[in-house]
């Protein structure tokens, strides 16, 4: 008798399947949307402001749950565990999720295979800076201080293997020279270090740069991104300056693997929406983001690509 | 000075308008009660009021989230004086002296003791941001890793003699801090340490599970077997028999000035709050007191000390949030996203372009923290009639509402279970006649001398001479060693007179 009743409750699983893909999003049931960051970051504002769109363009509940922890890996650690039936979505970060499985000592639990990837929502470039009045006025300034005395210069960072210590690092690898990374708990108090004049170079996210670049006590040497950030036009770009680097934060919506495409096809379709509407760009852009959407297919290239760029990075770090 | 006038009597006019003082209300009065539910924080309390300020004008929305914030250290002692129960980091050293206090029936004065305390801190602390921010700012950046750690050595060196009793247990307990405090993936080279492959810990033991289990349910075990009957003489309290008398006043009083001065300095120093800044408080207490064997059994030089660097080090941790944009600690940071949500660039540039906001809240200040004296001390009454409940019904209340605010804090069920394994070894070390506190300090000094002494050896390229080399540092460095000095000077010294 019980073996019939879990047979008949398989069944009815797997009938119920592309019958739940159809009828997503359900009426009632809140859609939970895990946010591995703390509440009122960048990260999680952007997901709330993407949450209300989507309730708005899918008629259905979503509600964030800020997961915080590990770097965002106690998060992610949950949704991959969790049912690939559209009720649990999370946000993540990349390049920061590319560094949890390519570090052994980490012990995460995924890989890229593990999730479903829905689409990229916003980039958030890097920037390097230096006190206004100081020595250093261009990105060349620095490569040439570093190359004349390696290690010398000193970069301080939000915390090993962030994105600025990565920006960093691609740096010293693009120009061939060694810099001095030294992290701190949390982009604050890395912009401290150079307010105080404790290190040479910060390196860290448009948003924090720009208000003391405005207030004229640091100075922009280079923007790591492919063009110049609309809050600060007047920053030259790494790549003009002649040092290919490009690195950013990039957030996106994903699921657990095996999101059955129809709901991965919703959520895009709504996404789309979603970003088109200036008061959300803006809205994105005062917390030094850019609105950069993309699909699946090109979610999976960027994740790809990070992947190629970040190995041989962690390899040589691991070396030192 | 006259400008900061100006400004001030601007920001009091927009503080009193209508709305903005209800919503200054909102915040204090959410702030109070989220200080008296154990474990729940202003962190979480914050994060969840904050998609409610979306629709709401700027100058409201930092009003009231900051009147949470400060309006929750008003709440924040009761639960450590009357229960033990240190509902709130900052305020676990009250527990020390405080339930001592309550035992021996005087809880109401405790409690009379850290509103006076609240309100001469806090006013300290305003005083500070309304006239010193641009000063105060610009020598916050001067401390650096070097700086920070010196100062985190002097304060584990004053702090050693938190504990009673035997020194080695204290020392031992100290260092067990330590040790704990290093859980976590370690910050220069990503190594993770005690963590046993468990990522719920790679951010390291959480402070509320360990100060609320140590503290709290620790003493709640204890007490379960051999149920205290508190002598609460005269359960129809007054207003009156929480008025401390003359000679507990003039007892508080050096203690509450030293405590605000503390405050006030920790303020400066980026990243230290108010948890440090109560710890290093009682330090110097115990430390200058004619009677530092008393201290733990109920003095009240230990309650107002503290509870005065806490509401000091809480009004000035606004200075360096609100006049540079780099906020103390992560609710501080949450303030600055609830204006980046408001479209205001948080910076330098934040008082010259929205001097509305930067005024505003310092005159909410003032407003709120009145608004908080007037809450409280008819509260007070109400909160300690809370012990005549039986202790079979208090008990698992306030454990279930430790579950809830532990939870809470990270939506983790995990750091629940952390909390109750904690609170179990806790009483472990209570019964083998262990003191907790040392633990604490240890735990929140340690891990943050260990990374700036690393982050200065990486600045410095290994060259220890940045200890000796920065004024700020050097005189750290020089004090903590006239402690030691002193301390091995006292010790020969009794040894002279016991061969005489």
């Amino acid at each position: 008798m019980r073996r019939h009743i879990l047979c008949l409750a398989a069944l009815a699983a797997v009938a119920a399947l592309p019958a739940a893909a159809q009828t997503w999003p359900p009426q009632g049931r809140p859609v939970t949307i895990i946010v591995p960051y703390p509440a009122g970051g960048g990260t999680d504002t952007s997901a709330r402001m993407m949450a209300a769109g989507l309730e708005r363009e899918l008629k259905a509940n979503f509600q964030v749950v800020n997961r915080v922890g590990a770097a965002s890996q106690v998060g992610l650690s949950e949704l991959v565990r969790a049912k690939p039936d559209g009720m649990t979505l999370a946000y993540m970060v990349l390049p920061t999720v590319v560094t949890h499985y390519l570090d052994p000592k980490r012990l995460a639990i995924y890989t890229r295979a593990n999730f479903t990837p829905i689409f990229m929502h916003y980039t958030s470039s890097m920037t390097l800076s230096a006190r206004a009045d100081g020595p250093l006025k261009s990105l060349k300034d620095l490569v040439e201080a570093a190359r004349a005395a390696p290690g010398k210069m000193r970069i301080s960072d939000s915390g090993l293997l962030g994105t600025p210590h990565v920006e960093a690092l691609m740096l010293g690898q693009v120009a061939g020279v060694q810099f001095t990374s030294v992290h701190f708990g949390g982009g604050p108090p890395s912009v401290t270090a150079l307010l105080g004049g404790h290190v040479e170079v910060l390196a860290g996210g448009v948003s924090d740069a720009l208000p003391h670049a405005k207030a004229g006590t640091f100075r922009v040497l280079g923007v790591a991104s492919a063009e110049p950030d609309p809050t600060m036009p007047e920053a030259p770009t790494m790549r003009s300056q002649g040092y290919d680097v490009i690195a950013a934060s990039i957030g996106a919506l994903v699921g657990p693997a095996g999101l059955p495409a129809p709901i991965v096809n919703a959520l895009v379709e709504a996404g789309r929406k979603v970003v088109a509407d200036p008061d959300h760009v803006k809205k994105i852009s005062d917390f030094g983001s850019a609105i950069t959407f993309k699909g699946p297919d090109g979610l999976t290239e960027v994740w790809q690509d990070q992947e190629r760029r970040m190995k041989p990075l962690l390899e040589k770090l691991e070396e030192r | 000075m006259e400008e900061s006038l100006a400004g001030l009597w601007h920001g009091l006019q927009i503080a009193t308008q209508p709305a903005n003082l209800l919503w200054c209300f909102v915040g204090v009065m959410v702030g109070n009660f989220v200080g008296v539910l154990p474990g729940l924080g202003v962190l979480s309390a914050v994060s969840i009021l904050l998609p409610l300020t979306f629709g709401m004008k700027p100058v409201a929305a930092i009003l009231m989230l900051a009147g949470i914030f400060y309006g929750a250290q008003y709440g924040g002692a009761i639960c450590s004086i009357l229960l033990n129960l240190p509902c709130h980091p900052p305020h676990a050293v009250t527990c020390l002296d405080g339930y001592p206090m309550t035992r021996q029936g005087r809880g109401g004065v405790a409690l009379g003791i850290t509103i006076i305390a609240a309100c001469i801190g806090a006013a300290f602390g305003i005083i500070e941001m309304t006239f010193f921010a641009p000063i105060v700012a610009r020598v916050a950046v001067d401390f650096g890793p070097s700086e920070i750690c010196a100062l985190m050595l002097l304060g584990l060196l004053a702090g050693a003699t938190l504990a009673r009793g035997s020194a080695l247990k204290g020392i031992a307990m100290t260092l067990f801090g330590q040790i704990l405090g290093l859980a976590g993936v370690d910050q220069n080279v990503g190594v993770p340490r005690f963590t046993f492959g468990i990522i719920d810990l790679y951010d390291g033991v959480e402070l509320v599970a360990l100060a609320l289990g140590v503290f709290g349910i620790a003493e709640f075990l204890k007490s379960v077997n051999n149920v205290v009957s508190l002598q609460l003489k005269g359960m129809r309290l007054t207003v009156a028999d929480m008025r401390p008398n003359r000679a507990e006043l003039k007892e508080a009083a050096w203690p509450m000035v030293r405590g605000t001065l503390i405050g006030t300095l920790c303020a400066l120093v980026p990243g230290t709050g108010p948890t440090i800044a109560s710890f290093i408080a009682y330090a110097t207490e115990k430390k200058l007191s004619k009677t530092p064997e008393k201290f733990g059994t109920g003095m009240i030089a230990g309650v107002a000390s503290p509870e005065a660097s806490t509401h000091s080090s809480v009004q000035g941790d606004f200075i360096p949030t609100m006049s540079i944009g780099i906020p103390g600690d992560s609710a501080m940071a949450l303030l600055l996203g609830a204006l980046l949500i408001q479209g205001i660039q948080p910076g330098p540039l934040l008082i010259h372009d929205h001097p509305d906001i930067f005024w505003g809240l310092i005159a909410s200040f003032w407003i709120g923290n009145l608004m908080l004296v007037i809450l409280n001390v008819p509260l007070i009454g109400l909160w300690v009639r809370l012990l005549a409940i039986p202790y079979r019904f208090l008990f698992p209340s306030a454990l279930f509402f430790v579950c809830i605010g532990v939870y809470s804090a990270r939506n983790s069920m995990f750091d629940v279970g952390e909390t109750l394994v904690l609170g179990l070894f806790g009483f472990l070390l209570l019964r083998l006649r262990f003191h907790v506190a040392p633990i604490l300090l240890g735990f929140v000094l340690g891990p943050r001398m260990e990374e700036n002494f690393r982050n200065a050896m990486v600045l410095s390229h290994g060259d220890l001479a940045i200890f000796v080399q920065r004024p700020i540092t050097l005189a750290f460095v020089l004090l903590s060693l006239l402690l030691i000095l002193g301390q091995l000077f006292a010790a020969w010294r009794v040894r002279q007179r016991r061969h005489a």
